[in-house]
């Protein structure tokens, strides 16, 4: 095994019960090192319960973690110390300065050298907040530092809950060039959060879809445009005598009808002439017909079965 | 552990509410003592012992003086204690590798140290503005029973404190563990009247003759027990071990709670 295929998380059937409601239904997870996870989820997916598990904040109810090899309580404290992380909004003292709150961090990490407090401020573009407390920054001011936290001690496994929440466009695109430069010049491991999936469709390179609870998938970012596969979207004044046309005229039933009428074809892609003219011998008008391709969203609410 | 104490001391040090409760404190022991100490020589003795030098201004001083700055203290460091939890600081020791227990010693030695920075300093420097203006016992009586005062209310202090612990862990909220705390201390210390109440007392004396053995294991009575100048060594040992009972048991059942509380 080499070191980029080497797994830094593993889970276990991973499980965690709230009272009567199951959070995390047994899941199996495998990070390897050196990939940018998506974690997508809707709201009460599991996607933070999986992350406060990781982290050490909550407990399994059933199942077991390893962290970069190692597993039982000690040891994945011991390697928690490898790990950064912002779980939900950033946890910060907001009597402080941004540069107060990384030496509190620095501190407590027990990193010997000051000089990353200004290094990592200048890398999530906070290295001129001055006296400003934490109590008058924006919440995007906020997002940033809470980043800069999880990333003083040069973290080898980076967790990112939301990470852009409350950042402007901008800041957006900022934080996006920073996961992946840090990716690809620190080799640092990255699972983030996101309710923004076009925006991690652009960050990520591996995916983890969780719903209800459950890994519905995990999968690379080229099995992802493999399956966001292209289509024949096709628009008409009758959806339903669409279908019927495509299943007797054109013998496939390989196609999809979206919420808005529109019917994806994933067969006949090199022959729309042929489906145009099936469709205008059914009688049918065709008020569009074209080529397209799923985006990860599109993806993710199909496999979901729906928004 | 060693990283832990000192990340605890720098955010004490940047922590307001410290600096606020010690001022508080200070002022309210100087207008208390340092304006009108001397009455203390002269007024009902609240503990018995009570010498008409600064040793007697100091017990009687510190028997007035300790139950109330021990509400103002105690709700202001129950205050300072949650903030982590309600800031969510904690998960990120948590988070960094730090195990709870490590965690949670850290913050109980946290809270010794600033209940009795915040109770003991601001009453011993008032009194301590009185020397030279009192008579003042030679320095083989006042010694001793300074070392041995100091010693037991030290424990005290943070025997009474440490219930307030376990609400900071059971509540992880900064607004209600300090109103908890603040409550469970004003009860506790309303208590001690009611109890002193029905006793027999010296002629002349606010304290009861012979306390019977609820009183014996009331933490604010023990605190002007503590005081007084007639304290056997058996009674000395008896006060120190009932003020690490007191804070063992609701210390013990904070650490259960927060070994496998999940945090926010």
């Amino acid at each position: 095994m080499n070191g980029m295929e080497e797994v830094i998380f593993e889970a276990r059937n991973l499980t965690k019960k709230y009272r009567n409601n199951l959070a995390l239904d047994h899941i199996n997870l495998s990070l390897r090192r050196g990939e940018v996870y998506g974690f997508i989820g809707e709201n009460g997916a599991g996607k933070t319960t999986a992350i406060r598990l990781i982290t050490g904040l909550s407990f399994p109810t059933e199942g077991s973690m390893a962290l970069f090899g190692k597993s039982g309580t000690k040891e994945l404290q011991r390697q928690r110390a490898r790990i950064g992380c912002m779980v939900e909004t950033p946890a910060l003292y907001k009597n402080m300065t941004a540069v107060q709150n990384l030496e509190a961090q620095r501190i407590q990490r027990g990193i010997p050298n000051r000089d990353c407090i200004g290094k990592t401020l200048k890398l999530v573009g906070l290295s001129d907040t001055g006296k400003k407390a934490v109590r008058h920054f924006s919440l995007g001011m906020r997002q940033r530092l809470g980043i800069a936290m999880a990333l003083l001690n040069d973290p080898e496994f980076l967790i990112l809950d939301e990470p852009i929440n409350g950042l402007d466009p901008s800041g957006i695109v900022e934080i996006r060039d920073l996961i992946r430069q840090l990716n690809q010049e620190r080799g640092i491991t990255f699972l983030v959060s996101s309710h923004i999936l076009n925006e991690l469709y652009q960050t990520a390179t591996c995916y983890i879809l969780l719903h209800k609870g459950r890994v519905l998938e995990e999968l690379t970012q080229r099995e992802l445009d493999e399956k966001c596969r292209r289509h024949i979207a096709i628009k008409t004044n009758d959806a339903a005598q669409t279908t019927i046309t495509l299943e007797n005229n054109l013998l496939t039933t390989n196609f999809q009808v979206m919420p808005d009428g529109t019917v994806r074809l994933y067969d006949h892609l090199d022959n729309m002439e042929e489906v145009a003219q099936a469709l205008s011998r059914a009688g049918l008008l065709v008020t569009g017909l074209s080529l397209a391709g799923d985006s990860l969203e599109d993806y993710f609410f199909h496999k979901i079965g729906g928004r | 552990m060693s990283n832990l104490m000192k990340h605890r001391w720098f955010e004490l040090r940047h922590q307001p509410i410290f600096w606020w409760t010690w001022a508080i404190c200070c002022v309210f022991s100087f207008l208390l003592i340092g304006m009108g100490g001397d009455q203390y020589m002269t007024e009902t003795p609240m503990v018995a012992g009570v010498s008409p030098d600064w040793t007697g201004l100091f017990m009687n001083a510190a028997a007035d003086c300790i139950l109330p700055l021990m509400i103002v203290s105690g709700a202001f460091t129950a205050m300072l204690l949650s903030q982590p939890f309600s800031s969510r600081t904690v998960d990120l020791e948590v988070a960094a590798g730090h195990s709870r227990a490590k965690i949670f010693a850290s913050q109980c030695i946290v809270g010794f140290t600033v209940i009795n920075i915040t109770v003991l300093i601001p009453v011993l420097l008032a009194a301590l503005c009185w020397i030279g203006r009192v008579p003042m016992p030679s320095a083989a009586i006042v010694v001793p029973y300074l070392i041995r005062v100091l010693f037991l209310l030290l424990l005290l202090d943070f025997c009474a404190f440490s219930s307030c612990i376990l609400f900071i862990v059971l509540f992880r909220d900064t607004a209600k563990s300090m109103a908890v705390s603040a409550i469970f201390l004003l009860i506790m210390f309303w208590t001690l009247p009611a109890m002193e109440a029905p006793l027999a007392k010296a002629p002349g004396m606010a304290y009861p003759l012979t306390p019977t053995l609820p009183l014996l294991l009331h933490p604010a009575f023990l605190m002007r027990y503590a005081l007084y100048a007639t304290l056997t060594p058996s009674q000395t040992l008896w006060t120190a071990g009932i003020a690490i009972i007191w804070t063992v048991l609701p210390l013990s059942a904070a650490y259960c709670v927060f070994r496998k509380c999940e945090l926010k």
